[in-house]
């Protein structure tokens, strides 16, 4: 079961009615009772073992710290022991072959006849986002921010919170927990909203995602013949199919907890609109990005071995860069972690990690340059034009890395780079050349209207300073019952579904 | 410590870390009120608050400061 099957949304609609007939004080075992289904659907018993298995590590090892208020040491010792467990569970599903292979491959020139083994294994659904919420559960007891849960079913509804399992977002106890655990009235409005975002997931999700997917896959798999320009083209739209698909999925999450009343932190906020590339990841998987600079960047910059890497850069460098060498370093070490959370392959470490982060840097320590070029230049930074250009840019340097991420390999990434450079071909835009590519002239159109309709949507907050759900139940009956169900209809019109009409799998639901 | 003799303290550090002379910190003053306050500088700020008033803030609290204010009362609590 996954959040693209009918079978989970029976388990949704089963949830909600139960939900609401119990009181409010038995709530929260609807959400357990739910989730634990869904554990053991999603993963049969041996993995919905290991996943239990791994929460109830988090919850015994909080009550373990939390008795050691006074012994700091010994307190130390039990926080790194808990997370390194969790470390290491994660590190053995997703990680393991891959430093395998590398481990290997140093092998190979020391020794002939001994090499490390590895395993191929199934993960337990949603390692990648429940194991970072319980280790930032057990960091905020370490540091006495949060009160430790004694109940463990009641802890176990938060960390296997079923809607959250499938792709995030990645929750903080604080700003989780008595939402979930809290039971909630029913609120009409809230429910209302819930499904109209499930259904604006839906959209983006099955109508501009998946055709996109056909084109981008067309090209991304043929990318010798479909070279120069279509290169360029193929990566924009995956980028665009990346948004549409994980932020679909995350609306549909958003909705579904609102139909419980329960509000999750939101993972995206207008990415395309960001003027830098270090703008675009906070408004680009917000929870991942919080994640990491509050238990990575933070605790590494403030560690003793960085404090004194700032005062010798500091005397060496002067003030103003050398304060600076210590926060790039940490950067590159916590996008060196973005990238591997991605998965195992050099294609993410690079795409979605040390190219990003290279990027920042060089903007960052190249400011004064761009500063004096703009200046010769003469250009005015405080135009439509260069906030235009700005947004395009980020854009632009955002899919380069991102293009590995679709790729074969990091190999293959590059090489489509070269044959995108190598072949010149600006006419496929004048003849019918970008129709052919998977696409239908019909599914073509259909694809070009939708993505401009989800832009004049995006254009709604930004005019009026109001969410669009808020906007349009503003609007007169006629108009709001125009837009569902002209919604609706399309969904089920131009969506484009997969076997037995259940949608095609999220991409970031395989993490 | 008095909290007036506190801010004196603190603003000498928000001058020194920030390059401004002009700065005046008080209770509301949050990251929006100064230019340079990005989430990486705000580590740098921690750590010379820390230097200058001979204290630790925990990771906690470095992540859950919403003010200036809540950074003068843990000082002042842990100073005295």
């Amino acid at each position: 079961m996954s959040i693209s099957d009918w079978g989970f949304y029976i388990l949704v609609t089963f949830a909600v009615i139960l939900y609401y007939i119990v009181p409010i004080k038995f709530r929260w075992i609807v959400i357990f009772i739910a989730s634990f289904v869904f554990v053991i659907n999603a993963n049969g018993y041996k993995l919905a073992i290991i996943t239990m298995g791994i929460v109830l590590w988090a919850y015994l090892w909080a009550l373990v710290i939390r008795k050691m208020h006074n012994k700091r040491v010994m307190k130390k010792i039990a926080c790194c022991g808990a997370v390194g467990g969790i470390v290491a569970t994660l590190f053995f599903f997703k990680e393991q072959i891959f430093f395998v292979n590398i481990g290997n491959s140093i092998l190979a020139h020391v020794v002939d006849d001994f090499r490390l083994k590895s395993y191929e294994i199934i993960s337990p659904l949603g390692i990648s986002y429940f194991s970072l919420t319980l280790i930032s559960y057990i960091c905020e007891v370490y540091w006495e921010t949060v009160t430790v849960e004694k109940n463990p079913l009641k802890f176990m509804a938060y960390s296997i919170y079923f809607p959250a399992m499938t792709s995030g977002p990645i929750l903080k106890y604080n700003d989780s927990y008595k939402e979930i655990t809290n039971g909630k009235k029913f609120d009409y409005v809230k429910f209302c909203y819930g499904l109209q975002r499930i259904f604006w997931g839906f959209f983006k999700k099955l109508v501009i995602s998946e055709r996109l997917s056909i084109y981008v896959s067309a090209v991304y798999s043929n990318y010798i013949e479909y070279n120069g320009l279509y290169i360029l083209i193929a990566s924009m739209a995956f980028t665009l199919q990346l948004y549409t698909d994980f932020s679909g999925c995350i609306d549909i999450i958003m909705g579904i907890s609102e139909l419980f009343g329960i509000n999750l932190p939101e993972n995206f906020d207008k990415p395309f609109l960001a003027k830098t590339l270090s703008e675009f990841w906070r408004r680009w998987h917000i929870t991942l990005g919080v994640w990491l600079k509050e238990y990575i960047l933070y605790p590494v910059l403030k560690s003793e071995p960085f404090q004194w890497i700032g005062s010798w850069s500091k005397d060496k460098f002067g003030k103003k860069t050398g304060k600076k060498i210590p926060v790039w370093i940490a950067l590159m070490i916590s996008w060196f972690m973005i990238g591997l959370w991605h998965g195992g392959a050099y294609k993410y470490i690079f795409g979605v990690g040390i190219y990003m982060g290279m990027i920042i840097i060089m903007s960052e320590a190249l400011e004064p340059v761009f500063k004096s070029i703009k200046k010769i230049l003469g250009i005015n930074d405080q135009v439509f034009s260069w906030r235009l250009f700005q947004i395009i840019r980020t854009y632009c340097l955002f899919t380069f890395g991102l293009s590995f991420f679709r790729a074969e390999s990091l190999s293959a990434g590059f090489d489509m780079w070269k044959n995108m450079l190598g072949n010149i071909n600006p006419w496929i835009f004048f003849d019918s050349s970008l129709e052919t590519l998977g696409l239908s002239v019909h599914d073509f159109r259909i694809l070009n209207i939708s993505i401009f309709v989800m832009a004049v949507i995006g254009l709604i907050p930004i005019k009026t300073g109001k969410s669009v759900r808020v906007w349009i139940s503003e609007q007169n009956l006629f108009f709001r019952w125009f837009v569902w169900i002209s919604l609706i209809i399309s969904i089920l019109v131009f969506g484009l579904y997969g076997t037995g009409y259940d949608a095609s799998k999220f991409i970031y639901g395989n993490f | 410590m008095a909290r007036e003799e506190v801010y004196n303290k603190l603003n000498e550090v928000f001058c020194d870390v920030f390059d401004d002379d002009s700065i005046k910190v008080n209770d509301d003053t949050t990251a929006n009120d100064i230019e340079d306050w990005d989430s990486l500088e705000h580590i740098n700020l921690i750590v010379a608050v820390e230097k200058k008033f001979g204290i630790k803030f925990n990771m906690g609290e470095v992540n859950n400061f919403k003010n200036v204010g809540e950074m003068v009362d843990t000082i002042i609590k842990r100073v005295n």
